[in-house]
């Protein structure tokens, strides 16, 4: 496969980043020939490739922080690209070098695999043992051997049951350990929301010496400052709807609807402290931002305006 | 709508019975969800149509792997151990050598493509962060990020 052909698949695969993704110059693209469309998946593999295994290639590279310094002579003059050719590959041998004394040190420095997935896109990572978590769009999962799972953002896991090896997430502090369940967690920094459609998981917040356990049809919501827990219920239906494309709530934190649509959208929505908590129930049709806040207002009857960048829910000069 | 998302899932999948089955598939996954407003919808259909593909592809790739893994620990290993005892241990050496190799492709990289690779993939900047720091267009950004793929792409065929 040549690199021409690479070059344009690893173009059209960047490209869905942005808004203006042209979809039918795409379709036309891969109708063109073939290749395209192999060299399309290989393009796209590699991707996914490069970011499972992102955090040990960061910790095995130096750091790449001096990308200022010479950046207008983007182009090396043809003369040097010999010298600059062995300048790699010595660095290569070098980073391979070190990458080995890194590792040796085993478990005090395991490699963590990060999985994050797109805006607007889901992803579906095997964690281990039948155990699987699907990321919503802009969510971030690290895996590292011996320690627990590490999320932001928002996930569904389903764990098939194994007493033996449970599954502990953390997430802004809070620890989730579970033994075979279905169960999805949601947090925004802030306030942290751990639903379960079935099975049983417990849940403790920072530093809390016991556990809260959570059962089918219900959640617990945490404040993250505080490091409190409440239970309340959940619908079962509702918890990791998203995945296929519909976002039920069932008294949900109004901010962590906010960071759903965030996460969701790429562009940012906030919501007044004052409204912060509030209990959101509806459903939400996914589209683009505005859209998804219009439907936020009517259901829930908060004010929304314009901040710089962010739409801001409640705030005053309600509607 | 139907039409045109079939059209390109065939072109996407080169194959016209897979494409009907995945648009099947995603049919019914929009038709659980609600109706209501669906804002820029057209995108969003596409984009579940490229996740239903990849799922594919992928799990296509991985069970063909472990096909011809499980081939080779044949010959190897006694039979009798449970069908998904994990070797703990050989996976760590293999996301070693996984990383490693990454590494070494990534450093060895042509110098601009390398720089804008780095900083979006390794360190988390978006396009129009990669092209303010470096002080060029975001299609600038992205030309040398797919030079970059194209090389890793070589790098690393096995």
């Amino acid at each position: 496969m040549n690199d021409e052909i690479m070059e344009a698949a690893a173009l059209w695969h960047q490209a869905q980043a942005h808004d203006d993704m042209d979809w039918d110059g795409f379709t036309a693209w891969l109708e063109a020939d073939p290749r395209h469309r192999e060299s399309y998946d290989e393009i796209a593999l590699l991707d996914e490739r490069i970011d499972t295994a992102r955090g040990a290639v960061s910790a095995s590279l130096p750091a790449n922080d001096d990308a200022i310094d010479d950046a207008s002579s983007d182009a090396p003059p043809p003369a040097r690209r010999p010298y600059l050719a062995w300048g790699g590959i010595a660095a290569a041998l070098l980073v391979a070098l070190t990458a080995g004394g890194w590792w040796v040190n085993g478990p005090s420095a395991p490699a963590t695999n990060r999985y994050v997935a797109a805006t607007g896109q889901t992803r579906t990572v095997a964690i281990a043992d039948g155990a699987t978590a699907t990321l919503s769009g802009g969510s971030r999962l690290d895996i590292a051997s011996g320690a627990p799972v590490k999320l932001a953002g928002s996930a569904y896991f389903d764990v098939r049951h194994d007493p033996a090896r449970p599954l502990t997430v953390t997430i802004s502090g809070y620890e989730v350990r579970d033994v075979g369940t279905r169960f999805d967690i949601n947090s925004d920094g802030k306030t942290i929301r751990v639903a379960v459609a079935e099975g049983t998981v417990s849940v403790s917040a920072p530093g809390a010496s016991s556990a809260t356990e959570v059962t089918g049809g219900h959640a617990v919501i945490g404040d993250v400052a505080r490091g409190t827990i409440a239970l309340v219920t959940a619908a079962p239906a509702s918890v990791g709807a998203w995945r296929n494309g519909r976002f039920i709530y069932d008294q949900v934190p109004l901010s962590l609807v906010a960071a759903d649509i965030t996460r969701y959208t790429g562009r940012p929505v906030s919501v007044d402290n004052g409204v912060a908590q509030r209990r959101f129930s509806g459903v939400l049709a996914p589209g683009d931002r505005e859209s998804m806040v219009a439907s936020v207002r009517q259901l829930a009857g908060v004010s929304a305006r314009r901040e710089g960048d962010a739409i801001l829910l409640g705030g005053g000069t309600s509607d | 709508m139907r039409g045109e998302l079939l059209r390109f899932l065939a072109a996407r999948t080169g194959d016209r019975v897979e494409a009907e089955d995945l648009v099947q598939e995603l049919w019914l996954r929009i038709q659980a969800a609600d109706p209501g407003p669906i804002g820029n919808g057209r995108a969003y259909l596409y984009r579940v149509a490229q996740n239903l593909v990849l799922d594919r592809v992928r799990e296509r790739r991985r069970r063909e792997r472990r096909d011809s893994d499980w081939a080779d620990s044949q010959t190897i290993k006694v039979a009798g151990e449970a069908a998904d005892a994990r070797p703990s241990a050989a996976d760590n050496i293999i996301e070693r050598e996984e990383a490693a190799a990454l590494a070494a492709a990534i450093a060895a990289l042509p110098e601009g493509a390398g720089r804008a690779f780095r900083l979006h993939k390794l360190d988390g900047l978006s396009h129009a962060e990669v092209a303010a720091r470096l002080g060029i267009s975001r299609s600038g950004v992205e030309k040398h990020i797919a030079v970059a793929m194209a090389h890793l792409r070589r790098a690393l065929k096995d």
